[in-house]
């Protein structure tokens, strides 16, 4: 059975259930099924092709989401805080059929980017009608793309991941069956949509009629309005990257008394420290800490594990767990490129059925890192890792220049490649500042660049400049001029020595 | 006092413009994001010795580094 019939199972039963639910308002299943049916019924004649979804992480973006699968089409979810080239670069690479509009906009430049005739502005839509007769036959399903989420590339123009609804399916039947089952489960959904950690927070919940706690970009960036909302709002399942949990424990609010609802947290996006994951141990004794991983290539994540006390205990770095059923994860040694026994380490390869279509209408990138093993679907991740005795999956780092900050994926390519783009830049080197776990705080930029003005101006010329190509998390925070670039004996820029010259490793 | 909040601010952020503009708005300027005010919270706890718990933080009191020098202020002197 397709989602989409699946969600309509859902609605028949728990019609009156809260879906979805945001600081002001929230809405039932049968709302968001009507609201996403007239949607579906105002694009019901856009040609084929993947939509563009514009919004705030809001509800309404949710609702386009849910129409556009109910008409036949991919969705491509678009932040509005996103910069305007980067809109304009994923608008490029898509070509959507049409774009949904999901906030009042009321940023004259971007309204450019959606004139023509195929955009469409939810504030004009009826949403007073409604819509409980199903009128289902296009909806998305099999192999079909299901969503399409960009990521960071190393040229600096985005690629796009195409997910498939049997990817994203298998996804949600894992967080359903092999996570702690929570009747009327109330799920935190903190990621941004065009981050697939958000995945994690909408369908499986909606699968099972539990409903989606949001918080607004405005709640997460002003701690005040973060813990009035958190503190009165009932949250059994915590997503969220362990950055954010971060902040969370720093606040002495943040306690089972406070929380009794809270009982289990799942954290994807980047690694969890030892100490984080004993914090919460010690604060929330009796919730379920889990710990997973997965590129947004594999939709989500692909292996989990519970985080208990022995473990902490155990490990010095966390392990990132054993596979969801239908995958195989094997370890390929980089140069040799042969499968390697347990214990060795290598390139993570992530086989079977929550392997991605590929890169949407890049065959280049695509062949590059998605391949075949005896007829099943696998990816490079470039992620390098071993499998230990206990059949853990562990992580030991990147082979290449993607790297974490915060969550956000990065490929450091990207921010050299726009870095480079102004006009005044000659050449840039993107470092990473990483703490003695080795997890990523922060980045440098070192450029060589032709500037009359005195380096403080010419910093804050060369942020905004960047702010108009990359979103605000890629802005390195610290910037070093260097007149030239040493260079390794291939006369190619020494990385290796410019990161000893500048973060001084 | 200034000074040291100065110091501890340039120290978190890797940027020091907001001294010719105490009343920069630090996060619009990107000096400054959630994670960057978290660091602030801990290394300024531990300069001054005082507790700030995130959940008091509104930031339009925190915004600028003349507005952070007064939260301490504040706090020390509680």
């Amino acid at each position: 059975m397709s989602i989409i019939k699946r969600l309509e199972e859902i609605v028949k039963q728990k019609g009156e259930v809260i879906a979805f639910i945001d600081k002001d308002k929230e809405w039932t299943f049968k709302k968001l099924w009507s609201d996403s049916q007239e949607i579906r019924k105002k694009i019901s004649n856009v040609p084929e092709g993947p939509i563009l979804v514009y919004g705030a992480n809001d509800y309404r973006m949710l609702t386009g989401f849910i129409g556009t699968s109910m008409a036949g089409h991919p969705y491509v979810p678009m932040d509005s805080h996103s910069p305007f080239e980067r809109v304009k670069m994923v608008i490029e690479a898509c070509n959507p059929s049409a774009i949904i509009i999901t906030q009042e906009e009321d940023r004259e430049e971007y309204l450019n980017l959606f004139d023509d005739n195929n955009s469409f502005y939810l504030q004009d839509f009826d949403f007073n009608v409604n819509h409980e007769k199903a009128n289902l036959s296009k909806e998305v399903v099999g192999d079909e793309t299901y969503y399409i989420i960009y990521t960071s590339g190393t040229t600096g123009v985005p690629k796009g991941v195409a997910v498939s609804h049997n990817n994203l399916e298998t996804f949600s039947d894992w967080m359903i069956d092999d996570f702690d089952e929570i009747d009327d489960n109330k799920v935190l959904s903190q990621a941004p949509y065009v981050f697939d950690l958000s995945i994690f927070s909408l369908y499986p919940t909606l699968l099972r009629g539990g409903t989606i706690v949001s918080l607004s970009k405005e709640e997460i960036s002003n701690f005040k309005l973060l813990f009035e909302r958190l503190n009165s709002s009932e949250i059994n399942t915590w997503v969220s990257t362990p950055s954010f949990v971060d902040i969370c424990l720093l606040d002495p609010s943040f306690t089972a008394a406070n929380h009794s609802g809270l009982k289990q947290f799942i954290f994807c996006g980047e690694k969890l420290e030892a100490s984080t994951a004993k914090k919460l141990l010690d604060k929330f004794p009796e919730a379920s800490v889990w710990n997973t991983y997965g590129p947004t290539e594999a939709t989500g994540a692909i292996s989990s594990v519970k985080i208990t006390d022995d473990i902490v205990k155990n490990y010095d770095n966390l392990p990132i767990g054993k596979a969801k059923s239908g995958v195989e994860i094997r370890i390929q040694d980089t140069d040799t490129k042969e499968f390697v026994e347990d214990g060795n380490s290598g390139e993570i390869i992530i086989v079977g059925n929550s392997v991605a279509n590929g890169y949407y209408k890049n065959e280049e990138k695509t062949h590059e890192a998605f391949f075949t093993i005896d007829g099943t679907r696998a990816y490079h991740t470039g992620d390098a890792g071993f499998i230990d005795e206990d059949g853990q999956l562990n992580y030991v780092g990147r082979i290449d220049f993607q790297i974490k900050l915060n969550g956000f994926r990065i490929e450091l390519g990207d921010i050299e490649n726009n870095l480079a783009a102004i006009d005044e830049v000659d050449k840039a080197v993107v470092l990473p500042k990483t703490n003695k776990g080795n997890k990523v705080t922060g980045l440098v930029a070192v450029i060589s660049a032709e500037c009359d003005e005195d380096e403080k101006t010419f910093t804050k010329y060369i942020k905004k400049e960047l702010s108009k190509r990359v979103t605000d998390y890629m802005i390195p925070s610290k910037y070093v001029y260097m007149d030239t670039f040493p260079l390794n004996q291939n006369g190619k820029i020494d990385r290796k020595k410019i990161k000893e010259e500048v973060l001084g490793l | 006092m200034k000074e040291r909040v100065f110091d501890v601010i340039e120290r978190v952020s890797g940027m020091d413009d907001f001294r010719e503009d105490e009343n920069m708005d630090l996060f619009e300027a990107g000096i400054l994001d959630s994670m960057g005010a978290i660091m602030l919270i801990v290394d300024l706890e531990e300069e001054f010795g005082v507790s700030l718990p995130p959940s008091e933080m509104d930031r339009e009191d925190w915004n600028t580094a003349a507005k952070i020098v007064d939260r301490i202020e504040e706090k020390v002197n509680e």
